[in-house]
């Protein structure tokens, strides 16, 4: 139903004013903190290009960004292989699919410094995976926090519902009579699932890693506190250069090339998300379930 | 060879073979680890909250809630404001993402999709850039250090900017799912545009509301990145808290609190699961 022009305006105008004064207005001026000298204790001096310059050329800053990026497609990878066929189980079984679907939901919503405090008794020295380890007889236990592993495993746990829910339209579009159809012919099920499932599925499962990479670029609690220094994390670096170096510039820096990651991970997810509804209005949903 | 199978009548085709039925057990051997994965940490919490940890040998005799008791008055403090700080970003967020939702939906599509895109956008942007560029700007003034230091305006300020997209998503999706007859119907028996939208449409948007709100909670709620750069000395949040505390004094108490937190998470997410469903969200 159409509104006329001034009363959408006043409809909207304290969203885009929210938006203006409190994200537009403070992250402009703040990655603009980039182009400006360090000068100490959080000050900012003059026009300069020292930021940008030690960021695409000092070793450490390229060994983050490196690093950072290795790790976030491991999580990604990570959460793609074990989040797809979650999908699968919850769009074709009648009897679990319910159960796990609530559990990971129920699971998302508990806050990511609990759930990374749960982390940390799990892979602490204390816990059952040591305890495990060492009762099997090796003899010195690696620790498992304050590496990449830790922090791997635990933003996939994190992530996973992101997956699942982009992921389950797309599988739940794939009629079971297809499946039938092809095993019915002659494949086996894991023809059917690379031949058939997954091919129909893509875009959905695209969209869903492309989401989850962004929404993982972004995170900071869980490898802030599993990772502890050891892990090179932008969002973990950032907040260090601000809170404990009080280098804005080399934070805004980071900051200006996370944005771009990020912004440009979610255009592409969002093209792979409107060909996903584009074909889904083309085909007939002759989806059974 | 089975060509039609009715998956009511007849068991589907795909597991007749005994193969296939290898396949099935391996799927639910599958779907049996993932949960346990997902379930681990949180089972891990509460069973070092009652003091079973490998510390102890998983020694049942030393079960004890005491730790429950011991939870410091800073941490109990802390979840207050927390709570309320979340109350204020939900009222906040739906004061202004409703109105913002309904004039989406009375624009043209295109007009309607960029300002979707527009008003996403705090969700994209990572929160420590957020949280990071607010507390900057709040600082440049002395006044502004003052209320970043010593008030919840900065922190509600923050959580405002990032829950209302929420909103915004949620409703405009549900918004979109009443029927324009209904609309149509309400002005042809008599009523006045500002009377529809009050007294037909808002009500059969009261699960999206709901929802929305509730979800804006959640996040201002637990929200870590902003809320540590703009917490004052005596306006902590109970994640800040919880973050620092990791980090220098892990103690039997904070296992508590957590296991609480996420018991409360798991109950709130089975009423939304039975009120609004999980599937709404993808």
């Amino acid at each position: 139903m159409k509104l006329s022009t001034g009363a959408r305006g006043a409809l909207l105008a304290p969203a885009i004013l929210l938006n203006v004064l409190a994200l537009i207005i403070p992250a402009g001026f703040f990655l603009t903190s980039a182009f400006r000298e360090n000068a100490g204790f959080g000050q900012l001096g003059g026009f300069s290009m020292d930021a940008l310059v030690t960021t695409v050329t000092d070793p450490f800053m390229l060994g983050l960004f490196g690093n950072y990026l290795v790790t976030l497609l491991i999580i990604t990878l990570g959460c793609t292989v074990i989040g797809f066929p979650v999908c699968y189980v919850i769009a074709r079984s009648r009897r679990w699919g319910g159960f796990v679907l609530n559990t990971i939901m129920a699971v998302s919503f508990v806050s990511a410094i609990v759930m990374t405090i749960g982390w940390l008794t799990l892979l602490g020295a204390n816990g059952p995976i040591a305890s495990l380890l060492s009762m099997v007889g090796v003899q010195e236990v690696p620790p498992l926090l304050n590496s990449p592993f830790a922090v791997v495993i635990a933003l996939i746990h994190v992530e996973l519902h992101f997956m699942v829910l982009a992921c389950l339209p797309s599988v739940m579009q794939v009629s079971r009579n297809l499946e039938d159809a092809a095993m019915g012919l002659g494949a086996s099920w894991w023809q059917t699932m690379m031949r058939v499932v997954l091919p129909m599925s893509l875009p959905g499962v695209l969209a869903g890693g492309l989401l989850v990479m962004a929404t993982t670029a972004g995170a900071f609690t869980t490898p802030a506190v599993l990772g502890g220094q050891r892990v090179p994390w932008v969002p973990v670096f950032i907040e260090r250069q601000a809170n404990v170096a009080f280098n804005y510039p080399m934070a805004a820096t980071a900051s200006l090339f996370l944005v771009l990651l990020v912004v440009g991970l979610t255009m592409v997810a969002n093209r792979f998300a409107s060909r996903r509804k584009r074909r889904a209005k083309r085909s007939p949903d002759t989806s059974v379930v | 060879m089975s060509v039609v199978s009715s998956s009511v009548a007849s068991p589907p085709a795909r597991f007749r073979s005994p193969r296939a039925s290898v396949v099935k057990t391996l799927i639910y051997v599958f779907s049996g680890i993932v949960i346990v994965y997902v379930l681990a940490p949180v089972v891990m919490l509460f069973l070092a909250s009652v003091g079973l940890d490998s510390a102890s040998g998983f020694n049942a005799e030393r079960l004890t809630f005491d730790a429950y008791g011991d939870i410091p008055g800073r941490l109990i403090e802390a979840a207050g404001i927390s709570i309320a700080l979340a109350a204020a970003t939900t009222a906040g967020a739906l004061l202004i993402g409703v109105p913002a939702a309904f004039a989406i939906r009375g624009s043209s599509a295109a007009v309607g999709a960029n300002l979707y895109a527009w008003f996403r956008l705090p969700i994209i942007v990572p929160q420590v850039v957020i949280g990071l560029a607010l507390y900057q700007m709040l600082t440049l003034t002395p006044v502004g250090v003052q209320l970043v230091q010593e008030t919840f305006l900065g922190m509600w300020f923050g959580h405002l900017v990032i829950c209302t997209p929420y909103v915004i998503s949620v409703v405009s999706t549900s918004i979109a799912g009443v029927k324009d007859s209904m609309f149509e119907a309400s002005s042809v028996l008599g009523a006045s545009r500002l009377r529809t939208y009050c007294f037909v449409i808002l009500p059969l948007l009261r699960p999206a509301i709901f929802a929305s709100g509730f979800f804006a909670f959640l996040i201002s709620f637990d929200n870590v990145p902003i809320s540590l750069f703009l917490a004052g000395a005596g306006t902590s949040t109970l994640p800040v808290e919880l973050y620092f505390s990791v980090t220098l004094d892990l103690r039997p108490y904070i296992f508590a609190i957590s296991t609480l937190i996420a018991v409360f998470a798991l109950i709130a997410s089975a009423a939304w699961g039975r009120m609004v469903g999980f599937r709404a969200l993808a």
